[in-house]
């Protein structure tokens, strides 16, 4: 394929990009203004000096609602506790850090923050509230971690600064359980 | 300072097909400037492109005729791969960046390293496994006040020269001098360093740290990092393939009577996208195969440690084949060379005795995987490296 052809194919792949992420943000933007929902993607003031996006993960079930998100990065190096939102999905790819959650009330959220969705299913199935709670490393591969410098160095640099400059505006986790009711299990339709 | 990629993203805003091409070529010409200076920040601008998985070029800077204008076809084709990472795959995330960022060009640098960094761990595990280990070796030595940052980045880099003291004017040794130290380390730490899992790494880590205590005693008072991870990886690569040429005789350029090969057809080298995929694509059909194999829990945990065993065994000795092979002794036949058979039975906590039948079965699940490939077509999930595979295994005891 010769250099042109090439270019001409790019062009035409960044295109499909490009409309590919203005569906997302028509269809976020239709949404209009919502409580937030599982897999909704936020940008902060706060955190924009960094490659990060916050991904709501869970919320108190009344109206004065805490909101829990965790950092999400393109990074695709991946630690144990992390989950990686495939390329298919309408916002992928995206390294979820699952180890870096942050409760913030839920007026911190607005409309115009709202920047994309990962797809609800894919939340429900691969971000357990448990996992949020304590992230599980597989002994064997938090050592793989532990030796792997360019992973442990992004991981500092990135969600664990992200979620210590977030934390400055964070609420406290709510202590009875039983009454929070996880996003993924409410329905705001 | 101009924002040319920031401009570039934002070109393709309120769903524009067609961005001006002046603007596309702005931001490639960018793109190659960042992208080179990465690898010559990385020390990669001296390694061969298949360590990053091009195959096209024994070196970066080699020009080819293409019957209109000289082209350097390796830069080019890592160029185009590294466009698509950062400005095809990730254009979402760059795009919704500009929602709190006026320029996203620092954003772009990063998405260029991570991109690096993916590439050298999925094409060249050993080099970025050495790097790693070394690297948390002289980390902990810092912690540990028995090593200094003398110059260089602190974050430790090729650049970086560290010494044990760092109240006096020290110069780094040169480098042929850490060659010889670095081959004698390798007698010690091989195969544990290429080949150790788990907690295992940690050990290595820590005997690497001792290594370096004892420095001193060699006269060696200050060093470049570059001037002793590059001889380091340099020695393991040649004696991790001579193991391989050992256990399978496998060398360059031919297959050993003795050993059976499954080749993959690397002759003819399309793209190395094709490539991967290809070899990916027959590990994940063995895989399947394996975990509907009828067998006890314990022989399908030995056979699947092997498959990872033999796996990293195929990619580390990538660059001697020039191609990527699963090599298993022919009919489960053990060769003479018992030193390191015993090695792999150490390494996976198998009975030695075990491993011809082990082998035996696994050769057959390999041949039906194979045969089952051109009616399954493509198996494997894209993000699935062998490296990926390889640390999916759990500690071997």
């Amino acid at each position: 394929m010769n250099e042109d052809r090439t270019h001409e194919c790019l062009i035409q792949l960044t295109a499909q990009a490009a409309t590919q992420h203005e569906g997302m943000q028509r269809e976020v933007a239709e949404d209009g203004a919502h409580e937030p929902m599982p897999g909704d993607l936020y940008v902060f003031l706060e955190t924009a000096d960094l490659p990060v996006e916050w991904m709501v993960v869970e919320l108190r079930g009344d109206d004065s609602q805490k909101v829990r998100v965790v950092p999400t990065d393109s990074n695709p190096l991946m630690g144990p506790a992390d989950k990686s939102v495939p390329e298919d999905d309408p916002s992928g790819p995206l390294s979820v850090r699952s180890g870096f959650g942050v409760w913030l009330p839920g007026s911190a959220l607005s409309h115009e923050q709202r920047v994309g969705r990962v797809d609800r299913a894919w939340v429900d199935r691969h971000l357990p509230l448990a996992l949020i709670d304590e992230p599980t490393m597989d002994p064997a591969v938090a050592t793989e971690y532990l030796v792997d410098p360019e992973l442990n160095d992004w991981i500092e640099s990135v969600p664990a600064k992200a979620q210590a400059l977030l934390s400055s505006q964070s609420l406290s986790p709510p202590q009875d359980k039983t009454q929070m009711v996880p996003l993924h299990a409410r329905s705001f339709m | 300072m101009k924002r040319i990629f920031t401009e570039y993203v934002r070109s393709f805003a309120g769903g524009k097909a067609q961005p001006d091409e002046e603007e596309f070529r702005r931001a490639w010409a960018a793109l190659r400037s960042v992208l080179v200076a990465e690898l010559r920040n990385r020390g990669l601008w001296t390694c061969p492109p298949s360590y990053l998985g091009i195959l096209e070029g024994g070196t970066w800077q080699e020009n080819q005729h293409d019957g209109t204008m000289w082209r350097q076809d390796a830069l080019e084709d890592l160029l185009t791969e590294c466009y698509v990472f950062v400005f095809v795959t990730r254009f979402g995330s760059l795009q919704r960046q500009l929602v709190v960022k006026e320029n996203i060009d620092g954003l772009v640098l990063l998405s260029v390293r991570n991109f690096l960094f993916e590439r050298q761990k999925k094409f060249d595990p050993l080099g970025y496994r050495i790097f790693g280990l070394l690297r948390s070796a002289i980390r902990d030595a810092l912690k540990l006040g028995k090593l200094a940052v003398l110059e260089g980045d602190p974050a430790i880099r090729n650049d970086t020269v560290l010494g044990f003291n760092s109240t006096q004017q020290l110069q780094p040794v040169s480098p042929k001098m850490l060659d010889v130290i670095t081959e004698e380390w390798n007698d010690d730490l091989l195969p544990d360093m290429i080949a150790a899992w788990g907690k295992g790494q940690r050990k290595v880590v820590e005997r690497l740290c001792r290594r370096l205590d004892l420095l001193r005693e060699r006269n060696v008072h200050a060093f470049r990092f570059k001037d002793i991870v590059d001889p380091l990886k340099r020695n393991a690569r040649a004696k991790w393939n001579s193991i391989l040429s050992q256990e399978f005789g496998y060398a360059e350029g031919q297959d050993s009577a003795n050993v059976r090969v499954l080749d993959l057809n690397r002759t003819e080298p399309v793209s190395d996208f094709i490539e991967r995929q290809s070899f990916l694509s027959l590990v994940a059909a063995v895989r399947k195969v394996l975990s509907t194999y009828q067998a006890t829990p314990t022989t399908k945990r030995q056979l699947g440690d092997l498959l990872d065993l033999l796996i990293s065994f195929a990619v580390a000795s990538d660059e001697v084949a020039g191609r990527t092979k699963i090599p298993i002794p022919r009919g489960g036949e053990r060769r003479s060379s018992a030193p390191s058979n015993r090695e792999i039975a150490a390494m996976l906590g198998i009975s030695r005795n075990r491993l011809p039948r082990l082998f035996e079965i696994l050769g057959q699940l390999i041949d039906q995987a194979r045969s089952g490939q051109s009616v399954e077509g493509d198996v494997i999930s894209k993000d699935e490296s062998p490296q990926d595979l390889a640390t999916q295994r759990k500690t071997v005891q």
